[in-house]
């Protein structure tokens, strides 16, 4: 027991000790300054992710971190424009656009903005409908041009403050009163407009290269004017501009023209950085970088920010899924060799993957300050936690390695799960107003998905016990033990589901009203408590027999999974925020395989029983 | 007694009525996509008789659960109560409660809404789904007659002192047609322009629109047939004695002892989006001379004399002012659920740690 202990305790310390070597901040790279992005404040390496996402679908390009891309894209943005980062995977949209379709089909923005804008009567259309009524090609090519316009409003967000002019013709540099050679951006030329507008009435004066150089400039501030709605990029804590929380990009405040002093020296440290990231200085790029930290800091904990960052580079949830399939494997393996060493290793292993996952759990309360389950995408990550943390101590109890298989199963399942529902954009969203209450959040929610969570580990314990007892696995003795299991842990299930349906109903009480309103959600958990209290006393009074128990715990499964999924379905309610539309295949598949399961087993109990006759 | 007792309390019957509750459950959750969750509630959990297939009478919600609590209560009648049975009893006290809570919840409670524009006030609350005729003086807004349709939808006849209406048509829910061709001289102010047409019911409750046409005889120049509908944009008048009535189908209203002014709405979203963070309303409570102030948001509900007030929408109407929807509850049964919830929780967590560890045992120690 000490040295496996020991063995927990140094991976924990390898992830430990691994956090400030990968979270050393390299130059020319923008990654923990903060931006307001959907609602929230987080670090521009977040941001990064879900832009790379939703452009390229993964969140690196090639050799570049979607940080170093990002910083691309915001600094030497005609490099950026010219990489093919769209991922267009649909060949029909490929051909529409009129582009060749191969087995890379990545595209660059100019290519796909001359595309687009011999197309942009029909993607007009298309905006003004419904998007219920769009055919998936129709979506996915306004999504497309979404996308390219929000690429192009980030490269352009801070075109204000780089030097887009130099000054070499000496008569020009005497009329705008700049020294010969000078590289000016948009502000300082702004700051020289009345003169401008002088120098240019009078254009017919001066000579021609001047003239030249004169339209050029005018031409130069007519097209960076277009910049000034690149609104995405807030960046800019601007109190004092306005009373609420929003934050402004650099154009907005440019526009506004009531900046304060404090965006006033922002917008000075954004032109130093983009000054140093052209000629890279290393020095001028960390100290205006950390100066804009320092600054920002007033407003979110820098701590924060860095976590998220950090948060960001691990992926932790891909760590516990691998390990939990490694698991798994060594289980399968432990089950053909018998060598108990295996099932060891494998329940240490699991036991690692638990606390990556928990970790995991707790670095997202602690970057939103809030209770884990919050959306659907938390609440499967959280059930799985949960259905790993039930079999392991069922397996520390029991020692057969009957909870470290449904620990393996559960934990890689949920998690492989969790990838399709988390979505293109940032997982770690803000809520409705009526869900913005910790208290119930932390209460209603969490025990109502460990409701789920033993739910599943006891349907998973039937499906082991209808194998056992069909299949003649084992003795007696581990069928009774199987049977004894499920039923204890059906009975936490229901402790945690009727607690969970009550507080859900006392929150109902508090923010709505009343206890109970019929809403689906609010039937779906009465049905899990039904369900099994039907379960339950049906086996205490004699109705059910132990194998029709075990197929009622089967069933379970497919009774929290329409609970849980299947009433968002119906799009009704007070709870209909959870819809997901690619779920109704999945539901369907789910009890498929359940239903195909039961066939299966009374099929082979049949079976069996004309053989022995 | 005891014969019967054990009857009631039988488990076959116990199990049975839960497969059937079960059944209802699905039902009244799968048609709310269709009808709609108030019909789906009228029909599956409140009714008393469900129509199955539209001809065969099975039992509705309320009777099932009806016999889910006589089980309950005349098991633990009949039980011996001992300490080993501890977790048991406590759930089955504990769901008896949650049951009444809810008998008592659906007989006793009132249920509106409140909506009060900024800079007014309000005393009554206006229920969700029951509607009313009212007549009150134009003036005054003093109301001299009130019929509660909810009690009476088949009236013929509604006799007030300042005239007799018969009922020609109602509807529950009615869509309105621009009259063409010649118009019937009898027909009266808005009569002349649009006739109703009995509409499906919508599956929002809120959706429906009450409709109905009355006559009024023997009273000179107000003779003839009128129609009225719920929230009617120009309101019906009827003028006797030189006294102007308003005559109207609106929610049915519960007028409370005190009043409410609204003297804020404040709606505050996530920076940078136009997402709503919360909702509250800055309000002052008016009762017998003494004002409170007070803020509603969301799951910040006021609480005065047995009335709960909670924050439930909000909008801006045609002249750009801020009117604030709260929700309005009184329920005298409103302590059960928590009390019921502490005492099932608590019987559950007894029986687990009761029966629990024996089944979860260690094989070896077998």
């Amino acid at each position: 027991m000490p040295s496996k202990l020991f063995s927990l305790l140094s991976f924990i310390l390898f992830i430990l000790l691994s956090i400030p070597a990968m979270a050393d901040n390299k130059p020319f790279i923008i990654d923990t300054i903060p931006i307001q992005h959907e609602g929230r404040i987080k670090p521009l390496s977040t941001y990064s992710e879900v832009l790379l996402l939703k452009t390229y679908g993964k969140k690196s390009f090639n050799e570049m971190s979607s940080e170093q891309f990002l910083t691309e894209l915001l600094l030497d943005s005609k490099n950026a424009l010219k990489r093919p980062i769209f991922n267009i995977a649909n060949p029909d949209i490929v051909h529409l656009l009129g582009l060749e379709y191969d087995s890379n089909h990545k595209y660059n923005f100019i290519e796909l903005l001359q595309s687009m804008s011999s197309r942009m009567e029909m993607i007009n259309k298309l905006n003004e409908l419904d998007p219920a009524k769009l055919t998936g090609s129709q979506s996915q090519l306004l999504n497309l041009y979404i996308n390219l316009m929000e690429y192009f409003e980030i490269a352009r967000s801070l075109s204000l403050v780089k030097y887009e002019f130099e000054i070499n013709n000496i008569e020009v540099s005497e009329l705008l009163n700049v020294n010969m050679g000078d590289k000016l951006n948009y502000l300082d030329m702004i700051q020289r407009k009345a003169r401008y507008k002088q120098v240019f009435h009078k254009l017919r004066e001066y000579s021609k290269p001047a003239q030249d150089d004169i339209l050029k400039i005018g031409e130069k501030l007519r097209v960076l004017s277009r910049d000034k709605n690149a609104k995405i990029f807030r960046v800019m804590p601007a109190q004092g501009v306005r009373k609420d929380n929003t934050w402004f990009s650099p154009w907005e405040v440019m526009n506004m023209g009531e900046g304060t002093p404090e965006t006033a020296k922002l917008i000075s440290l954004w032109t130093d950085l983009a000054v140093a990231y052209r000629v890279k200085d290393e020095e001028l790029w960390n100290k205006s970088y950390l100066e804009i930290i320092g600054i920002t800091s007033k407003y979110i904990d820098p701590n924060k920010t860095y976590f998220e960052k950090i948060y960001n580079s691990f992926d932790l949830f891909k760590i516990s899924t691998g390990l939990y399939l490694i698991a798994l494997l060594l289980i399968g393996l432990y089950a053909f060799s018998g060598k108990l060493v295996i099932l060891k290793v494998s329940n240490v292993i699991i036991m690692s993957a638990l606390i990556i996952h928990g970790l995991g759990l707790l670095s997202r309360m602690y970057i939103m300050g809030r209770p884990p389950v919050t959306t659907l995408y938390e609440s499967i990550l959280f059930v799985g936690f949960i259905s790993v943390l039930f079999s392991m101590l069922l397996e520390y109890r029991n020692k057969n390695s009957i909870g470290s298989l449904i620990a393996a199963f559960t934990g890689s399942f949920f998690l492989f799960l969790s990838i399709k529902y988390v979505g293109d954009g940032d997982s770690l969203g803000v809520l409705v107003a009526v869900l913005n209450t910790n208290f119930w959040l932390a209460t209603h929610v969490v025990t109502i998905t460990i409701g789920y969570g033993a739910c599943f580990v006891a349907g998973l314990l039937a499906h082991i016990y209808l194998i056992q007892k069909s299949f003649n696995f084992q003795d007696k003795i581990s069928h009774n033990s199987t049977f004894n299991n499920m039923i204890g842990v059906s009975l936490i299930a229901l402790f945690f589901s009727i607690l969970g349906t009550i507080l859900g109903g006392i929150w109902a009480d508090q923010s709505w009203g009343r206890f109970w309103g019929w809403d689906p959600k609010e039937n779906g958990a009465m049905f899990i408590c039904l369900w099994l209290i039907t379960l339950l006393h049906g086996k205490l009074a004699g109705q059910l027999k132990p194998i029709i128990f075990a197929y009622g715990m089967v069933l379970t499964n497919i009774v929290v999974v329409l609970a849980w999924f299947g009433v968002n379905l119906l799009g009704i309610g007070l709870h209909s925020y959870g819809f997901i539309d690619s779920v109704a295949t999945n539901i369907v598949l789910f009890i498929i395989i359940e239903l195909s399961f039961i066939i299966f087993i009374i099929s082979a109990r049949q079976l069996r029983k004309k053989n022995e006759v | 007694m005891n014969k019967v007792l054990k009857f009631l309390a039988r488990p076959d019957i116990f199990f049975y009525t839960l497969i059937w509750l079960m059944f209802l459950l699905v039902m009244g959750t799968v048609t709310q996509k269709t009808i709609g969750l108030y019909q789906a509630q009228e029909r599956f959990f409140s009714s008393n008789i469900l129509w199955l297939f539209g001809v065969l009478p099975t039992p509705g919600g309320m009777p099932t659960m009806a016999i889910v609590f006589i089980g309950l209560t005349s098991k633990l009648l009949i039980e011996e109560w001992n300490i080993r049975k501890l977790g048991t009893i406590t759930v089955h006290i504990g769901a008896m409660l949650l049951l009444l809570g809810g008998f008592i919840t659906g007989i006793y409670s009132q249920e509106g809404n409140m909506v009060i524009k900024e800079g007014d006030s309000a005393g009554f609350i206006s229920d969700y789904y029951d509607v009313e005729f009212a007549i009150s003086n134009a003036e005054t807004g003093k109301e001299i007659f009130i019929h509660d349709f909810s009690k009476d939808k088949a009236i013929k006849l509604i006799k007030t002192d300042i005239a007799e209406f018969k009922i020609i048509q109602y509807f529950d829910n009615c869509s309105l047609l621009k009259r063409t061709g010649e118009i019937d001289e009898n027909l009266r102010a808005m009569a002349t322009i649009f006739s109703f047409q009995k509409a499906p019911l919508d599956k929002q409750a809120e959706n429906n629109t009450v409709c109905i046409q009355y006559r009024i005889e023997g009273e000179e120049d107000n003779d003839g047939i009128y129609q009225i509908f719920e929230d009617m944009p120009i309101i019906q008048t009827f003028t006797k004695n030189d006294i102007k009535y308003h005559i109207e189908i609106r929610k049915k209203r519960t007028y409370l002892p005190f009043a409410i002014e609204l003297i804020d709405f404040e709606k505050q979203s996530y920076g940078g989006i136009n997402m709503a963070k919360s909702y509250s309303s800055d309000v002052i409570l008016k009762d017998n001379g003494i004002e409170w102030k007070s803020l509603i948001s969301m799951n910040e509900p006021l609480r005065y004399k047995g009335y709960v007030f909670y924050q439930s929408s909000f909008f801006v109407n045609q002249r750009g002012e801020e009117v604030t929807v709260l929700a309005v509850v009184h329920n005298i049964g409103r302590m059960f659920p928590y009390i019921s919830s502490i005492i099932l929780t608590l019987g559950l967590l007894i029986h687990i740690l009761q029966s629990v560890p024996a089944m979860i045992r260690r094989r070896n120690a077998k």
